[in-house]
C-alpha cells in the first residue's frame, strides 16, 4: 500500500466519568493512548472483544465524540481543532457504516432519499438532477438497481440494506469509511457478497477502510493491516496475515485459538492458560496479566509499551520475545 | 439399531396462519433421530426455519403455528400431549437455552431463585434446598463466587455470565435433551469457548443429547457429531459433521462452506452465494434453492427433489446429485 498517511491517530485517550447520586465520581478509561495510521487505499482491521474500546475508537475517529487527549489527523488536519463549520465540510471525506442494517436506515424514507441525505450538507448543494444521477450510479455500483431508489427499507433483506448503507456512506466520495461490525449481522451467504463489494470499492475508488470487528476470519479475509485492542489499548499491530498466522501477543493467540473454525473438528485440547483472575489491580502493570499464560513478576509492575519487534510489527508485551521464539 | 432413539422427529411440518386467513407452510418434511449422548447441529441462515423447529420440539410454538407429523420423546408424541403433560416435560426432560440471555431471564427475580424455581416445581424441593442446589449449579457453570452471585439480579451480570445462568437454569433438572438455540452468538469468542466447553462436559457427563442450532459452521464443527443443514424450511443435507462440512454434496452446503471468510490470495474473491434467501411466499417452483444454485437445470426448476440416502449415514436433497450428474 502507499506510504502516505490519510489518517494519523496520535495518543487517543477517552475517559468516561460516572457521577453516581451518592459517593465519589468514578473515572473509567475506555481508550488509552491509541496511535495508528491508515494509508490511502488501505483496509485497516481493528479486532477486540466487547468492552475493549473499539466502538469508542470509531466514534472518535468519526469526530462524533471528543477525546480526553490525543489527536486525529485526517489528511493533515486535526479534526478536533477545526471549527464546527469546517468539520462539517470535512465530513464528506469520511463516512461510517453501522452494524445494524435494520436500525440505521429510516423506515419512512425512500432508499433514494436515504442515500442522497449526505449530499444535502455539501456546499454548494448539487442540483436535483445531479443528485438523482449520483444515487442511481451509486446503487448500481453496490450491486442494486437504479429503480430501487423508489422503494422503502422494509422491502430489502439484511444484505441489501447493508449495501444501501454502504452506498450512503460512499455517495460523497469519501476517502475513508469507518465500518463498525458492518458484516456481523449478515448471513454467511451474503457476508461474502458484502466483503467482496468492499474490496472492489477499495480497488476501483481507492477508498480506505477502518474495519472494526470481533471476527478474526473476516479481518483475515479483507484487511491489509490489523490492530488488536485489549482494555482500551492497542496491544499488537502489523500486517494482517503475519499477525494472525504468527501472533506476538499472547492475547492475539488466545483470540485466534478460541475462534471456531470449520477446519477444526471436535474440542480443542485444553490450553495451559490459567483461569481468568478478574482481580488484578488495573492501575499498574499489564492489563492482560490476569489471563496471560506467560505472565511474570515484571508484568505486574510495569505496563508494557508498544514496541517494534520486527519490521512493521508492533507489540505491547514484555514476553513478546518468548512468543516470537515459540512461533519461529 | 440396538438402542431406541431418545428423540425421533417424523415428517414434521409446520405452517403458520397469516392475518389474511391463508396458511403458509414453513417447515416441511423434517425427520431426524437423536440418541442419548449424541449432539446434532442444525445449520441454517435466517429464515431457514431452524428456530421454529426447535420451538416445536419443546412445545413453545406461537399460537399461529400449526405443526403436523410426530415428535417422539422416548416414544411419546409431544405434538399430541396436553399442555399439563408438556409442563411436566418442559424443563424436566427437555431443557432449552435461548439466544438472548437478557430477555430470557426475569429481571425482577434473583438468578439463584430463577434456577431454584424449576427444582421446586418439578422435584418438590423446599426453597431452601433448591437455593442451595442453585449455588452448586452456578459453580458448575463456572461463575466465580457463586454463593454471592446467586443473590444478584440479571442486570448486575455481564452477557457471558447471564448466558451461564441460562445454562444453569436449563441444566438444573438434568434434562435428557438440551436444545441450545444460538447459545453463544451474542458472546465474545473467548467466552464462547468456555460456554461450549461447559456444554461439551455436560454431554459427556450425563449422556445428555444436545441439539445445537447455529449459523456458525465453526461452532458446529467443534461441538456436533452430526449436522443437519436447513434451507427455507427444508432439510438439504444430513450426516456426520466432518463429512458434511469436509465434503459437502448439496450445492447449498457447498456454497455455505465456501463462503466462510478466509484469506484469499491476490485479487481473488471470496466465494458467496448469489441472491438472498427468498421469503416463504416467494420460493421458486421445483427445488427451493434452484433460483440461487449455480448447478440448477430446468429439471431442478420443475421437480421438487426428494430426500435420498447417499450412503449409510448421509442423506441429502438434490436432483442432480441423486442422478449422479454432479458432486459424487
Amino acid at each position: 500500500m502507499s506510504g502516505d498517511r490519510l489518517l494519523d491517530i496520535q495518543g487517543l485517550t477517552r475517559d468516561y466519568v460516572t457521577r453516581p447520586l451518592f459517593g465519589a465520581s468514578h473515572t473509567s478509561r475506555a481508550l488509552d493512548g491509541v496511535s495508528l495510521t491508515v494509508g490511502s487505499g488501505e483496509i485497516y482491521g481493528i479486532v477486540g472483544e466487547s468492552g475493549c474500546g473499539k466502538s469508542t475508537f470509531a466514534r472518535l475517529v468519526m469526530a462524533l465524540d471528543r477525546p480526553t487527549s490525543g489527536h486525529v489527523l485526517f489528511d493533515g488536519d486535526d479534526l478536533f481543532s477545526l471549527s464546527a463549520k469546517a468539520l462539517k465540510a470535512k465530513r464528506q471525506a469520511f463516512q461510517m457504516v453501522f452494524q445494524d442494517p435494520f436500525g440505521s436506515l429510516d423506515p419512512r424514507h425512500t432508499i433514494g432519499r436515504i442515500i442522497a441525505e449526505p449530499l444535502h450538507v455539501l456546499q454548494p448543494k448539487p442540483a436535483k438532477g445531479t443528485i438523482r444521477d449520483k444515487v442511481a450510479a451509486m446503487l448500481e455500483s453496490v450491486g442494486l438497481q437504479a429503480a430501487h431508489a423508489e422503494r422503502y427499507p422494509h422491502e430489502f433483506s439484511g444484505g441489501q440494506r447493508q449495501r444501501i448503507a454502504i452506498a450512503r456512506a460512499l455517495i460523497t466520495e469519501p476517502k475513508l469509511v469507518v465500518a463498525d461490525e458492518a458484516v456481523s449481522a449478515l448471513d454467511l451467504s451474503v457476508q461474502g457478497q458484502v466483503l467482496n463489494l468492499l474490496m472492489d470499492l477499495r480497488r476501483s475508488r481507492g477508498v480506505s477502510f477502518l474495519f472494526i470487528t470481533h471476527n478474526l476470519a473476516v479481518v483475515d479475509c479483507i484487511a491489509d493491516r490489523v490492530g488488536v485492542m485489549y482494555r482500551g489499548r492497542l496491544v499488537e499491530e502489523g500486517p494482517a496475515e503475519a499477525v494472525l498466522r504468527q501472533p506476538l501477543h499472547p492475547y492475539t493467540k488466545i483470540l485466534g485459538d478460541a475462534e471456531p473454525s470449520i477446519e477444526r473438528f471436535g474440542r480443542p485440547p485444553k490450553s495451559a492458560a490459567p483461569p481468568p483472575t478478574a482481580n488484578v489491580d488495573p492501575g499498574t502493570g499489564c492489563a492482560f496479566r490476569g489471563r496471560c499464560p506467560l505472565a511474570e513478576v515484571r508484568c505486574g509492575q510495569e505496563a508494557p509499551l508498544l514496541r517494534t519487534l520486527a519490521p512493521g510489527r508492533q507489540v505491547a508485551c514484555h514476553r513478546a520475545d518468548v512468543m516470537a521464539g515459540a512461533a519461529g | 439399531m440396538t438402542e431406541q432413539p431418545l428423540l425421533s422427529i417424523r415428517d414434521l411440518a409446520i405452517s403458520v396462519d397469516l392475518p389474511d386467513g391463508r396458511t403458509m407452510p414453513i417447515v416441511e418434511d423434517l425427520s431426524v433421530d437423536l440418541m442419548a449422548g449424541e449432539t446434532l447441529g442444525i445449520v441454517g441462515e435466517s429464515g431457514s426455519g431452524k428456530s421454529l423447529a426447535s420451538l416445536a420440539i419443546i412445545g413453545l410454538l406461537p399460537d399461529v403455528a400449526r405443526p403436523t407429523g410426530q415428535i417422539l420423546l422416548d416414544g411419546e408424541n409431544l405434538l399430541q400431549a396436553s399442555e399439563d403433560r408438556l409442563c411436566q416435560i418442559r424443563g424436566n426432560r427437555i431443557g432449552m437455552i435461548f439466544q438472548e440471555p437478557l430477555t430470557a431471564l426475569n429481571p425482577a427475580m434473583t438468578v439463584g431463585d430463577q434456577i431454584a424455581e424449576g427444582l421446586v416445581w418439578h422435584r418438590g424441593l423446599s426453597w431452601r434446598a433448591a437455593r442451595r442446589e442453585a449455588v452448586e449449579l452456578l459453580d458448575q457453570v463456572r461463575i466465580p463466587d457463586a454463593k454471592r452471585r446467586a443473590a444478584t439480579y440479571p442486570h448486575e451480570m455481564s452477557g457471558g455470565q447471564r448466558q451461564r445462568v441460562g445454562i444453569a437454569i436449563a441444566l438444573a433438572l438434568k434434562p435428557a435433551l438440551m436444545i441450545a438455540d444460538e447459545p453463544t452468538t451474542a458472546l465474545d469468542v473467548t467466552v464462547q469457548a468456555e460456554i461450549l466447553d461447559i456444554l461439551d462436559d455436560l454431554v459427556r457427563e450425563y449422556r445428555m443429547a444436545l441439539i445445537l442450532v447455529s449459523h456458525d459452521l465453526g461452532v458446529i464443527a467443534r461441538m456436533c457429531d452430526r449436522t443437519l443443514v436447513l434451507y427455507a424450511g427444508r432439510r438439504m443435507e444430513e450426516g456426520p459433521t466432518r463429512a458434511v462440512l469436509g465434503t459437502p454434496l448439496n450445492p447449498y452446503t457447498r456454497g455455505l462452506v465456501a463462503a466462510v471468510p478466509r484469506r484469499v490470495s491476490g485479487d481473488g474473491r471470496l466465494a458467496s452465494i448469489a441472491g438472498t434467501v427468498p421469503g416463504f411466499a416467494r420460493l421458486p417452483p421445483g427445488c427451493c434453492f434452484s433460483d440461487r444454485c449455480t448447478e440448477a437445470t430446468d429439471d431442478c426448476r420443475a421437480v421438487a427433489p426428494g430426500w435420498f440416502l447417499a450412503s449409510e449415514d448421509r442423506a441429502l436433497r438434490c436432483l442432480r446429485v441423486e442422478r449422479r450428474e454432479i458432486g459424487r
